[in-house]
């Protein structure tokens, strides 16, 4: 039977000639402001591989500090801030970065969606990312780097034993790009429900938007709490709140309990994408679908799940009751399940496949990453023996078991990916010779300097020192994967060396070098595919070859740009149908500068000039709203026809506008956070239950505080209901938007106020350094809802608000209410939970 | 079928295209949310009443079970009958029925096990035992 | 064989032999002498039996997917084979281990016994001060190391002055962190005498990497006659100038010696350091040089230790004041 094309006519010749002047990159001084996922995608990835160099030159200082007993090559503190660094700008400057940068560079080409949805966000997260990120690595040319050890144990961390500004730069710096991680995480769930290809259900996605977007959930979930550790922590160094001191009620293990919760997942969150790359090149490799496909998303899923029922898996030594720690060492054995799942479905599919001649560059990387991967799970799960691991936690063993787990999961399928994905936006393809050079470096090096270090840590090497006498007998050993570890800094200089001599960004490469199925390997251009196509299987080029043809032909979906701006088609989250078409920023200086503003803010707050450090937030703020006013643009250019008969709208508000998605998923975070806080309460009541108060402030503030926040959510709906018909406007919502803004922060003074008086003081002991704690966290959402607010009546002046343009109101409700919940929850339990003692 | 290869696509009014997204996520997602909060359940019972002030830990190998009971039966009958939460939460509507379900009955076996597993300790030891 | 694959072999067995050497040391796993750690080392090596036949039946696989004969390709390449080999395996393999783990977790808890002999271990930057608690209540101080023994049930109370530590002597048990506000307990049943050899195994700041512990298992009738000794004053030194020396250049402002004017408590307590192991918890082998090695360079030695520098000694002192020292047996 014929196949109909949404867009079956001859295409206007100049057509593409205004696609691309719309998609334009800006050149030369103005090259920054571009926003293009291409773009922006690359910066990101050559950033992050840029952390990994300099992390990696760390590790070798250290390697060769170690390589000899007794040495004296570095300084004892010097050694110390040498593997904090290390640590940190590995797991939060390089592993989750490169991951986003892969969502960011990749997503929209597999989904064949023109950009992801909020293209400047991403562009926000990336500059934001670089300048901090810069910033807290060269603390190390300084002697201000952190010495605390990645993970910042609290007291260790406190004012008391870390003195000088070193330990901020890491809350600061870190908490700052935490951040602009979760910025990338909601602009990777959106994106992958929101923007596919019509046709393109969830059972048809490809297995690394799968990843990506279990990956964000887990950002979502996880962040918050390293945030709100990250605060506490850094709010009791700066103003003495005792959250972790025991004197006064603290308890240092709160700070393991948030820091884990966040920190097993981590490893995940950085493990899922990897494998969605394996799972993405596999197929590539033996010329067929992938097997297992529903098993592997469950996996994903599964493994998303289990993650976090992990963290105390970091606590094993700490005395917590036998039965608690049962739990946590049947979820790693729950979380290990989906590992086996993944490696026996690429197993499958090589088997199932066209057998394979000599192994292409990413085909010996797929096979190296499970060689070092499968070892790094096996003494994964030898570690979650608790019996076992009393011997082997903090051991050398625990550096070789994260380093198989890390290199092999992600360092591997990430150098994988180089390789397989250049094409996509270089001329020539990477070097094969070089890149084989590459691999065996790497692979053996990393087998030669981690596999001693299983047999070091039993021989009673702990982590974390900086020098070791003689008389151990671990010399040898050291040796040995000093040797190794510069194998592996060989194996990266080979790529970099291919990278500078093949790597020429600019399109005209190879197309669909590799014969995969996938989308992303649809001929494009600066404004991704000619046409959106419509899509009916997981690999749609294998089963529609002339499908390449029809979407450069453009009689596939959106061939054109109807509003004349940058625009691509939001779909359905489940089915991907088509739903309406949004209209997208084009290039800007706002975001760059609020993204330099924010750094420069955070960094100034962490050496203390706190009045140039005000001065950076009010034009951070300042830049989003420039920004932001550009956004919401209204219906006036719609409805449009983007082929198949779909005559769609080019703006909506209500659940299915990709603006309330985010706001959602905003609130979600916020959500996360203030969980974390009502653990962190009850926490600190079981650990010290007599610092908890016999009195508390009358009933009657806490009840005119709650009354106060529950009338703010009638007055927003009210701000919402007196918009005036399209293109006019009430004189009256400006007041009730006001009104509903001040009855939330008055709410909150209210109780600020009745805890002042009634003596509660931060710094006296936990419970009140808690209780403020609670403020502090609505009293935040609270400022930005001001913000939001005063911004929403500027636009009734502008004339930019109306009933249906109403974007802007909608979000500012929607915090409003998740803000005036989440105080009122705070309240219950702050003044309810010590009433029930 | 909305999307027959084979059929140009018909103009549908973009409303009617309204998913039950939420109530599918919920009903797709329900065994690994069990575990969830069976997991949170199980740990912060022991973890609070061994440290709290208020006593009764004697009772906590008792109601994990109980609770492991009332989860896993739970997970058991998503994974045998999920399809009718499916149905209920509005999956006859969408193309991804079939896909839904199938990602729903793996997940609810996984979910399964890993909720026994984690039920598992409180028969083989006691409540707030320090190890060593 | 070319020249590579010779020189391949030779570092191969070169390491073989460094691997062994590294697990014969004083602070290894691998020589355990307590029922506890016998049973960690016994799990270890069934865990890495079990975890190489897993890694070499993965490969086996794997090699039959890419290289096998076509039937066992065809058998290979189905949804069948990842549900039975990924999901259904793992799930009876883990548990088995799962259940095993329960099993072990419940013999390492609370066997409820009665100790025979406790005492408190507290860790500080960076050093372990360490206190007997006697049958009459009475109390022991000594510091850096840990003399226990065999054949006994002994509670080890581990508390900290500071940041986190954590104890580690591999020989004996796994390791227990000391956590501010919290005292962790550990018992421990030592069945073979011998000196082993420990290190604080969680990351404490500035020397972290110097910061060990020397442990004795002892014969109890030997125990009981040392810690009798232990309990003493200071014996009388016929060391007169180091003595003197030591008084009049205030190290008793910190240190401790029973029988002295050396009241002090902020660093080890000295009253028998002549017979201990070692000089700088663990960073010398005790002796008159160390302990003159110690005071003259210990800022180099044991980088941020909290002791001053003592510059102002001249040569004649510091040597008088560590033979003094090497004296208090």
């Amino acid at each position: 039977m014929e196949r109909m094309l949404p867009n079956p006519e001859p295409r206007p010749a100049d057509e593409e000639a205004q696609l691309l002047k719309i998609w334009a990159t800006p050149t030369g001084w103005r090259w920054p402001t571009a926003v293009n996922n291409t773009v922006i995608g690359l910066l990101y990835i050559g950033a992050a591989l840029a952390f990994f160099v300099l992390a990696g030159i760390l590790a070798l200082v250290m390697r060769t500090q170690l390589a000899l007993p007794d040495s004296d090559l570095v300084t004892q503190d010097f050694y110390n801030q040498l593997f904090t660094t290390h640590g940190t700008t590995m797991m939060f400057l390089f592993a989750v970065p490169a991951m986003e940068a892969l969502g960011v560079m990749l997503l929209p080409q597999m989904l064949a969606a023109r950009d992801l949805p909020f293209p400047r966000l991403s562009a926000f997260a990336v500059w934001a990312y670089i300048v901090g990120g810069s910033v807290f690595f060269s603390t190390i040319f300084y002697d201000l780097a952190p010495s605390g050890g990645w993970f910042m144990n609290p007291p260790l961390t406190l004012t008391e034993f870390s003195p000088g500004d070193n330990a901020d730069f890491w809350l600061l710096g870190i908490g700052f790009i935490e951040i602009s991680a979760i910025a990338g995480a909601i602009e990777i769930i959106v994106g992958v429900l929101r923007t596919r290809p019509p046709g393109m259900t969830l059972g048809r996605m490809p297995i690394f938007a799968w990843a990506m977007l279990v990956f964000a959930g887990m950002i979502v979930v996880a962040f918050p709490a390293v945030i709100l550790a990250t605060m506490l922590l850094e709010l009791e160094r700066a103003f003495d709140w005792p959250f972790f001191s025991a004197a006064l009620g603290g308890d240092a293990l709160l700070w393991q309990h948030l820091f884990w919760f966040f920190g097993h997942p981590e490893v995940y969150i950085i493990f899922l994408p990897a494998a969605g790359l394996v799972s993405m090149i596999v197929p590539t490799i033996a010329r067929t679908p992938l097997i297992g496909y529903p098993l592997i998303v469950v996996a994903l899923v599964a493994t998303g799940f289990f993650s976090f029922g992990l963290w105390v898996h970091h606590m094993f030594t700490t005395g917590i009751p036998a039965l608690s720690l049962s739990f946590f060492s049947a979820a790693s054995m729950a979380v290990a399940i989906p590992s086996g799942i993944q490696v026996f479905s690429w197993i499958a599919t090589l088997a199932a496949g066209k057998r394979i001649g000599k192994l292409s560059v990413p085909g010996l990387f797929v096979f190296g990453m499970l060689a070092i991967f499968v070892m790094g799970g096996l003494t994964g799960v030898m570690v979650a023996m608790v019996p076992f691991d009393w011997q082997a936690h903090d051991s050398y063993f625990i550096v070789a078991h994260l380093h198989y787990v890390l290199i092999g999961g992600m360092v591997f399928p990430l150098f994988g990916t180089f390789y397989y994905w250049a094409p996509m936006v270089s001329r020539k393809l990477l070097s094969p010779t070089l890149g084989k050079w590459c691999f065996w470096l790497m692979f053996i090096g990393m087998h030669m300097t981690f596999l001693p270090m299983h047999v070091t840590g039993l021989a009673g090497m702990p982590r974390r020192i900086w020098t070791y006498s003689e008389a151990t007998g671990w010399g040898p050993l050291n040796l040995l994967s000093t040797g190794g570890s510069y194998l592996i800094a060989a194996g990266v200089a080979v790529f970099l060396v291919d990278l500078l001599r093949n790597f020429r960004f600019g399109r005209g490469g190879p197309e669909n070098p590799w014969g995969a199925g996938t989308l992303e390997w649809l001929p494009n251009d600066v404004y991704s595919t000619r046409s959106i196509p419509l899509i009916d299987s997981r690999e749609p080029l294998w089963d529609r070859p002339e499908l390449a043809d029809e979407v450069r032909a453009g009689h596939h979906f959106l061939p054109n740009a109807p509003t004349g701006g940058r625009e691509t088609l939001v779909t359905s989250p489940i089915d991907a149908v088509p739903q309406y078409v949004i209209q997208m920023p084009g290039p800007g200086w706002a975001h760059v500068l609020a993204a330099v503003f924010t750094a420069a803010c955070f960094l100034l707050l962490t050496v203390k000039v706190v009045v140039p450090a005000l001065v950076c937030a009010v034009l951070a703020i300042v830049s989003v709203l420039v920004w932001t006013w550009e956004l919401d643009k209204g219906p006036d250019a719609g409805p449009v026809d983007v082929g198949g008969g779909y005559r769609l709208p080019v703006y909506l508000t209500g659940p299915d506008g990709h603006g309330w998605w985010a706001m959602v998923i905003l609130m979600l975070v916020a959500g996360s956070l203030f969980v974390a806080w009502i653990f962190s309460y009850l926490y600190l009541w079981t650990v010290s239950p007599e610092v908890w108060p016999g009195a508390l402030p009358e009933w009657s503030t806490a009840a005119l505080s709650a009354l106060l926040l529950a009338s703010s959510v009638p007055a927003a709906m009210l701000a919402r209901r007196s918009l005036a018909p399209r293109a006019s406007r009430n004189a009256l919502t400006p007041l009730w938007i006001a009104l509903s803004v001040a009855l939330l922060v008055g709410g909150l003074v209210v109780e600020g106020l009745g805890q002042w008086q009634h003596g509660a003081d931060p710094t006296r002991n936990a419970h009140d350094a808690m209780v403020y704690m609670a403020l502090v966290l609505d009293g935040e959402l609270a400022f930005a809802v001001a913000i939001m607010g005063a911004y929403v009546i500027a636009r009734h002046y502008a004339g930019k608000l109306d009933r249906v343009r109403c974007a802007s109101l909608e979000n500012t409700q929607l915090l409003l209410y998740y803000t005036a919940a989440q105080s009122l929850l705070g309240l219950l339990l702050v003044h309810g939970f010590p009433r029930l003692l | 079928m909305r999307h027959a290869p084979t059929d140009r696509p018909q103009p549908t009014p973009v409303l009617d295209a309204r998913e039950p997204f939420i109530p599918l996520a919920f009903a797709t997602l329900a065994a690994p949310l069990l575990w969830t909060l069976h997991f949170a359940f199980v740990y912060l019972l022991e973890g609070f009443l061994c440290e709290a002030p208020v006593g009764a830990a004697a009772a906590i190998p008792e109601a994990i079970v109980a609770a492991t009971v009332i989860a896993g039966g739970l997970c058991a009958w998503n994974l045998f009958a999920g399809d009718a939460w499916l149905r209920r939460a509005g999956a006859s509507r969408v193309e991804s029925h079939l896909f839904l379900r199938a990602a729903q009955r793996v997940l609810a076996g996984l979910s399964l096990i890993a909720i026994l597993w984690s039920g598992a300790g409180a028969l083989m030891l006691g409540p707030c035992m320090f190890a060593y | 064989m070319t020249r590579g694959s010779c020189k391949l072999s030779t570092a191969l067995i070169a390491s073989l032999c460094a691997l062994l050497g590294g697990c014969e040391g004083a602070q290894s796993m691998f020589t355990p002498m307590a029922l506890e750690a016998e049973r960690i080392v016994f799990l270890f090596f069934v865990m890495l039996g079990g975890a190489a036949a897993i890694f070499i039946f993965v490969f086996v696989c794997l090699w039959l997917a890419c290289r096998g004969p076509d039937g066992a390709r065809r058998r290979l390449g189905s949804e069948t084979l990842v549900f039975r080999l990924g999901l259904l395996f793992p799930i009876v393999l883990l548990s088995v281990l799962l259940l095993w783990g329960f099993r072990l977790l419940g013999l390492a808890s609370g066997s409820g016994a009665e100790p025979g002999l406790v005492v408190r271990v507290e860790g500080e930057q960076w050093w372990w001060r360490v206190t007997y608690v006697r049958a009459d209540g009475s109390l022991v101080e000594s510091a850096n190391e840990l003399r226990l023994p065999i054949e006994t049930e002994v509670l080890l109370e581990l508390t900290t002055a500071d940041v986190l530590h954590s104890f580690w002597i591999p020989a004996w048990a796994g390791k227990v962190d000391m956590i501010p506000g919290r005292t962790n307990q550990l018992r421990l049943r030592l069945s073979a005498t011998g000196v082993v050899q420990g290190q604080c195994a969680e990351y404490c700041g500035g020397a972290h990497a110097l910061m060990g512990l020397y442990g004795e298992a002892m014969e109890p009738a030997d125990f009981d006659a040392w810690l009798a000794r232990e309990a003493g004053d200071a014996i009388a030194s016929s060391e007169a100038d180091g003595r003197a020396a030591f008084l009049a250049s205030g190290c008793g402002a910190c240190h401790r010696v029973r029988g002295e004017d050396a009241p002090g408590r902020d660093g080890p307590d000295l009253t028998h350091i002549g017979s201990r192991y070692s000089v700088g918890a663990g960073v010398l082998q005790n002796g008159v040089d160390a302990l003159e090695q110690w005071i003259a360079r210990h800022p180099v030695l044991k980088p941020d230790n909290r002791m001053p520098p003592f510059d102002f000694l001249t040569n004649a002192e510091r040597e008088a004041i560590a033979r003094y020292l090497a004296s208090l047996e």
